[in-house]
């Protein structure tokens, strides 16, 4: 044997073979992460925003607002999410003439009272229905309609809403969607598939009786009537239900449009799900909601739960579970 | 890589060419890696190691003046790493109920680097051996460094780390098994 220690402990390391290792997607990952955080985009000009999701394009305002953009493996933007807190929102109405924010609220008391009816309808609907309900304009909106140029619903003062279609088991729920994705049936943290509904877009195509139906609103003295119709095929999006006995977990899965979106989270940043770029929003009534476009695919994913039920870890890892399957 | 294609790479990268850095990782990962390993004596502490000097070399990138080789600013990078983790497992074994136990309270961190990695006599040595002298080693017989090399991984002298590797030579000898299965100090080997 050599005696010569420094022969002996040489041969002695290079009997150990060192492993092959390629760390550089997760470095690149985690500096991507970073820099994307620390540089969310600030725009200075929005359109003013009354109720979320609800964009009123006849002012504008000059804010700061916090906006994140998602893009794909090619570096595409995906999805755009802007955030306008309550209190935003709040202060910009406050900044507006009254007789303006007199207008606002009562479009608003407007909008609430056909969320009710629409609410009460689809109540007495049974899944996988169509309905296209008929609300008698009043004269501000009549006046608005003219300015109308351009709409989904072909025919004015028409809303189309109608009921998805339940499952009660991942199993019976594949079938529809299999093709598309797949979800589990379990999620980490022993959260157990509830409950699926699959939403398909409104039968924006179909136009209905239009004189019909106002005939029907005077007959029966309302202001509104209603007709079933034919359902459309085309998806729009699944939304499954997991439950523990801690409380819920929601996913979603929808056809990535790459649209924009607004929120009214109180935080937002982006993270990383696998590899792909992802937004993880925090709001005011304590949960979290992260949505993402999977690489190579057109499917927006968002995954959402209260604090309580799960904390931000914990959904960040039911998002990656959910990423990762093929 | 030349000197002057890493510090083109380097100047390119601080201007915002993020992508640029690719070619940094794919050129010091493994050599990092390595080294690391040898370092902690376990995969996964090497890869989650090689990670965290990569990513703050990246954060830090504005700190590095060229007044040392790229190479010898991440080993020491890598170095201040390696060392924290080995205080962190040192002081594991001191305080051990501060630290991460199993069922049976045996302290698993520990453990799994003993046994995954370095057989017998080598990990009875390595054990031995502070993270300066382990880097001393490694680069020394391992890559075969001159002391120069070194000399500017380290900041220290070459006569110094000459002197030094000699006594970390002889501390090596102690615990080498003798042709009989007996060590130095009289123990059995195995």
């Amino acid at each position: 044997m050599d005696k010569n220690p420094f022969n002996r402990m040489r041969d002695m390391l290079r009997a150990k073979p060192v492993p092959k290792v390629d760390v550089k997607h997760k470095v690149m990952a985690a500096i991507r992460a970073k820099e994307n955080k620390e540089e969310k985009i600030v725009k200075k000009k929005i359109g003013l925003l009354v109720t979320v999701g609800m964009l009123v394009g006849a002012s504008s305002v000059w804010a700061g607002v916090e906006m994140i953009q998602l893009k794909n493996e090619k570096g595409e933007v995906i999805y755009e999410i802007t955030q306008h807190t309550d209190q935003e929102q709040q202060q910009l109405f406050k900044q507006m003439p009254p007789e303006e924010q007199k207008k606002r609220e009562e479009l608003n008391k407007r909008y609430e009272y056909q969320d009710e009816v629409v609410n009460e309808i689809i109540d007495g609907l049974k899944p996988g229905t169509s309905v296209a309900i008929y609300f008698k304009p009043t004269k501000e909106e009549e006046e608005r309609q003219k300015n109308i140029t351009w709409s989904r619903y072909k025919q004015p003062y028409i809303t189309m809403v109608s009921t998805p279609l339940t499952y009660k088991s991942w199993k019976e729920m594949e079938p529809v969607v299999g093709k598309m994705f797949t979800l589990p049936t379990e999620l980490a943290g022993g959260f157990r598939y509830d409950e699926g509904d699959v939403h398909y877009e409104e039968n924006y195509e179909y136009e209905v009786d239009l004189e019909a139906l106002k005939a029907k609103a005077i007959k029966e003295n309302k202001d509104y009537a209603f007709t079933e119709i034919p359902s459309s095929n085309k998806y729009d999006f699944t939304s499954v239900a997991y439950k523990s006995e801690k409380g819920k977990v929601r996913v979603e899965v929808r056809i990535a449009d790459g649209g924009k979106a607004g929120t009214n989270a109180e935080a937002m940043e982006k993270i990383m799900i696998g590899n792909n770029e992802a937004v993880l929003t925090t709001h005011t009534s304590n949960f979290h909601w992260i949505t993402w476009v999977k690489n190579g695919t057109k499917l927006k994913y968002s995954v959402r739960a209260g604090e309580d039920v799960v904390s931000k870890d914990e959904l960040i890892n039911i998002a990656k579970q959910i990423n990762e399957i093929k | 890589m030349e000197k002057t294609e890493i510090e083109r790479l380097l100047n390119e990268i601080k201007a915002g060419s993020l992508e640029q850095y690719e070619i940094i990782i794919d050129h010091y990962q493994q050599p990092i890696f390595t080294y690391c390993y040898h370092m902690l004596g376990h995969r996964q502490d090497a890869e989650d190691a090689v990670q965290e000097v990569l990513f703050r070399a990246y954060e830090h990138l504005g700190q590095y003046t060229y007044s040392l080789s790229f190479s010898a600013w991440l080993y020491r990078i890598a170095f201040n790493h390696c060392a924290n983790v080995l205080k962190r497992r040192k002081l594991s074994r001191v305080l051990p109920f501060l630290y991460n136990r199993d069922q049976d309270g045996r302290n698993y961190v520990e453990e799994s680097i003993d046994s995954n990695h370095f057989g017998e006599p080598l990990e009875r040595i390595w054990k031995r051996l502070s993270a300066e002298e382990r880097t001393l080693m490694f680069l020394r017989v391992l890559e075969e460094r001159e002391y120069e090399e070194i000399a500017e991984l380290m900041d220290k002298k070459p006569a110094t780390l000459r002197k030094q590797f000699e006594r970390v030579l002889k501390k090596c000898k102690r615990y080498l098994p003798t042709t009989g299965g007996v060590r130095n100090d009289g123990q059995k080997s195995v």
